[in-house]
């Protein structure tokens, strides 16, 4: 019987999972509007950016426009790949469900 | 939305629970293609400035200055326009927008360095100027249109070739006219069309968050 695949514990989670899909086709994104999209708090959503920046699946830029202070994320390579492997890994544990 | 599942949470998902998340995916996905930029009115823009600046050039007063008034106040006016549209955009940028205004950025910098090289060798107005112009224009349209798989833009970029090829087995007066014939198709006309498909989209956009 072949094994089956694991899921990514990172990815898996549903905040980080929404927001890592919605960077997927982003040059970038403002934690403000990633706040917005996936409804939010700022506390919540900024420990699950930190989880996600940790294992180098986004990167920061943090900058100053028009005087207020901005964060920017975007997906990085690593994070493009680990969201394939996992999107792979669940349509190998559906099988016939899809 | 809450991270309610916990990291270690992966050991023994239902397929309920990876449907939910493929769902996920594809909804996030879909949320960030959306886009609220609008192009349309900039084509339109730069059409009317092509207009008023070759007939201002050819039959107003103070001729010399046709070129220059017109190009300036456009450009201060789309500026001013993008600047604004910026400000009021959702504060993403899709992979696809940035790579299609760097295409735009570096194509303004060279029409420009053209022109402003034109202008000082006074070879401005000549065929092989309205030709070369022509061109640029064409393959920036046929650039975006690649970039953008959209057919419509593609065609608005070969009017531009065309009339850079006609340019150049004609006198100056005939390429003028094609150079405001292709303004015409290429610029009003596909940037009123853009415009209208920019509003479709809004609208299709609001009834899917309704």
């Amino acid at each position: 019987m072949p094994e089956l695949p694991e899921l990514d514990p990172i990815i898996h989670g549903k905040l980080r999972l929404a927001v890592l899909s919605l960077l997927l086709p982003l040059e970038e994104a403002e934690f403000t509007w990633l706040r917005e999209k996936t409804g939010s708090t700022d506390g919540n959503l900024g420990a699950q950016m930190q989880k996600l920046e940790e294992a180098g699946y986004v990167s920061v830029e943090k900058r100053f426009s028009a005087r207020k202070p901005q964060t920017a994320y975007r997906i990085t390579v690593k994070g493009r790949d680990a969201l394939q492997n996992y999107i792979a890994a669940m349509r190998a544990l559906l099988g016939g469900a899809l | 939305m809450t991270d309610s599942h916990s990291d270690s949470q992966t050991s023994s998902p239902d397929s309920a629970q990876l449907l939910d998340r493929l769902n996920l995916i594809e909804q996030m996905v879909a949320e960030g293609r959306q886009t609220t930029e609008r192009h349309g009115w900039i084509f339109i823009a730069w059409g009317l400035c092509y207009i008023v600046a070759t007939l201002w050039a050819s039959v107003g007063p103070y001729r010399a200055w046709a070129w220059w008034v017109c190009l300036g106040v456009t450009i201060a006016f789309v500026t001013a326009g993008q600047i604004r549209q910026r400000r009021k955009s959702a504060g993403a940028v899709s992979t696809k927008s940035h790579t299609l205004g760097s295409v735009w950025t570096v194509f303004s910098v060279a029409i420009m360095l053209y022109v402003f090289a034109a202008a000082i060798s006074n070879h401005i107005g000549g065929v092989m100027f309205l030709s070369t112009i022509c061109f640029f224009l064409g393959t920036v349209n046929v650039t975006s249109a690649a970039i953008y798989r959209w057919p419509m833009q593609s065609i608005a970029g070969l009017i531009w070739w065309a009339a850079g090829c006609y340019a150049q087995f004609t006198d100056v007066n005939g390429a003028g006219i094609a150079f405001l014939i292709a303004t015409f198709f290429s610029q009003i006309i596909f940037g009123i069309y853009m415009m209208v498909m920019e509003r479709r989209r809004e609208q299709q956009q609001r009834l899917q968050h309704a």
